[in-house]
């Protein structure tokens, strides 16, 4: 690496990258993210609606919603549209908007089955989010339990920002989520690869947490 | 009252005649000269009164004209013509071979040099002599022609003759500003063959001896900048060509995507800015609630 690539993060944000998110900005994702099932939710029930008022118009009510069937509907669907987000892209429309992602512990993309696991973990029990804010890694139960993380990640696309340098050297040989890997205290000036690398190892690998004891 | 004249390196004494041998020679002279006319006189006057009977002793009637006097004497003469023809053929014959022999022992014994210098006058004759007229007379171009310089100028001693030469003083006699000024330079610049010229050129050994850095340090590069076209410069540069280059490289598009998707205005970055700093400070919060030593995670990073 020679330090020559251009980021397209703001110069403020640059230290935070690749640190684990605190509990406001993953509230903040969550209520995004509440809200968008919401929408979806909102969206399949309008359309079946829709659908039974196409098929018979002239003896159309109101589907009078079960709220057990609605519950179990919408925390499914929150379910599902959190593992495919997390497995495909990384990160919700929540995380992207507060410019997060979920990566496992060497900084990779999440596999679908651990995806889909952390999906129904957080969407069955939320409240395993507040651990972030006494762990000192900022995981939460969820995090401890599966082995992932949720880090500060502005750049959009997995190593968009470290695609191609100006000597045209490929950035670094450790998955498709390089650049969205967790990083430790790096100073801005320190941009060698190797020295990069060993921060993300002990941030991972030497930071324990107490609730893994 | 005699001249000397040297014969073979000894003087030899000219005879001078007396005054009354010079009478003597002039009365011999009037008296033969008196006698002669006479004779001729007399000879004149016999040959008209004689002639017609000459007339008929040369041509007698009734004789065959071949056998005239006239005719016998015409054909002696003829004969003793034609003997004079050869005995003068045979005398000049003769004289070939004896005259250059006489001349070569009389001129060893006749200083001929002496005796031109000393009876000649030489002056006299040259003044008479139009040296302008012979030499425009001379063709100089044809006689130039016939010298073999070559053989001339080999045998020269260049070097004895360079040598002699005291070229400091002809240097300084020279007037260079004026040969100069007489030679047509552009002339001679147009025959040269500067392709050549400097095909044959060593620059490498002339850059070897130019002390660069003096040369540098001599240059005012101000004035250098003041005299450059810089615009010409810029046009003849591909500006656009080195942007598409630099663009391949750092691939711009990637960047300007990733930019607007991801913090597409200012308020998503102030959003998310906020949410840093709130994590930071719920973080310290915590920290000194539970009386921990800040963990380097995320709070050491730069506020």
């Amino acid at each position: 690496m020679t330090g020559a690539e251009i980021s397209p993060v703001p110069r403020e944000a640059r230290p935070y990258q690749g640190h684990s998110a605190g509990l406001v900005t993953r509230i903040v994702a969550n209520t995004i993210d509440a809200l968008v099932v919401g929408v979806i939710v909102g969206a399949i029930y309008l359309g079946l609606v829709s659908f039974k008022f196409l098929l018979d118009p002239l003896s159309f009510v109101w589907p009078s919603g079960n709220f057990l069937v609605s519950l179990t509907t919408t925390l499914f669907i929150a379910t599902a549209y959190l593992a495919l987000g997390w497995w495909l892209l990384g990160r919700s429309y929540g995380d992207h908007v507060m410019g997060l992602r979920v990566v496992d512990r060497r900084g990779r993309r999440l596999g679908p089955l651990r995806a889909l696991l952390r999906a129904a973990f957080c969407v069955f029990f939320p409240i395993g989010l507040f651990w972030c804010v006494v762990s000192p890694e900022r995981r939460s139960v969820q995090d401890v339990v599966l082995w992932t993380r949720v880090v500060y990640d502005w750049v959009a696309r997995p190593g968009a920002s470290q695609r191609k340098t100006l000597l045209g050297e490929a950035p670094m040989a450790l998955g498709p989520a390089a650049t969205s890997e967790p990083r430790g205290p790096v100073p801005e000036h320190e941009t060698d690869a190797h020295t990069r690398s060993r921060y993300r190892r002990e941030d991972l690998e030497e930071s324990p947490d107490p609730s893994e004891r | 009252m005699s001249k000397e004249l040297t014969t073979s390196g000894r003087p030899v004494a000219v005879p001078q005649l007396g005054p009354e041998a010079r009478l003597a020679l002039d009365v011999a002279l009037g008296v033969a000269g008196v006698t002669v006319g006479a004779a001729v006189v007399a000879v004149r006057t016999v040959h008209r009164v004689t002639a017609p009977l000459t007339r008929l002793l040369w041509h007698p009637p009734l004789v065959p004209t071949r056998f005239h006097p006239a005719t016998v004497v015409a054909d002696l003469a003829r004969t003793g013509g034609a003997d004079r023809e050869e005995l003068r053929r045979r005398a000049e014959v003769l004289l070939d071979a004896w005259v250059p022999a006489l001349v070569a022992m009389i001129v060893e014994r006749i200083d001929i040099t002496q005796l031109v210098e000393d009876n000649v006058d030489l002056d006299q004759i040259v003044s008479t002599v139009d040296l302008d007229a012979a030499v425009a007379r001379v063709d100089l171009d044809a006689a130039v022609a016939r010298v073999d310089l070559d053989t001339a100028v080999a045998r020269v001693d260049l070097d004895g003759v360079v040598s002699l030469v005291d070229l400091d003083a002809v240097v300084a006699r020279v007037d260079i500003e004026a040969i100069v000024d007489r030679i047509d330079l552009d002339a001679v610049a147009a025959k040269l063959d500067v392709d050549a010229v400097v095909a044959r050129a060593d620059f490498d050994a002339v850059i070897d001896r130019i002390d660069l850095d003096a040369v540098a340090a001599k240059l005012d590069v101000d004035a250098v900048m003041a005299r450059a076209d810089l615009d010409a410069v810029i046009e003849r540069i591909d500006i656009v060509g080195i942007i598409g280059e630099v663009l391949d490289v750092i691939d711009l598009p990637a960047i300007i995507r990733d930019s607007s998707g991801s913090m597409a205005s200012e308020t998503v970055r102030g959003v998310r800015m906020t949410g840093i700093n709130a994590d930071d400070a719920l973080s310290r919060v915590v920290d000194r609630a539970l009386f921990r030593r800040r963990h380097h995670n995320a709070s050491d990073a730069p506020q």
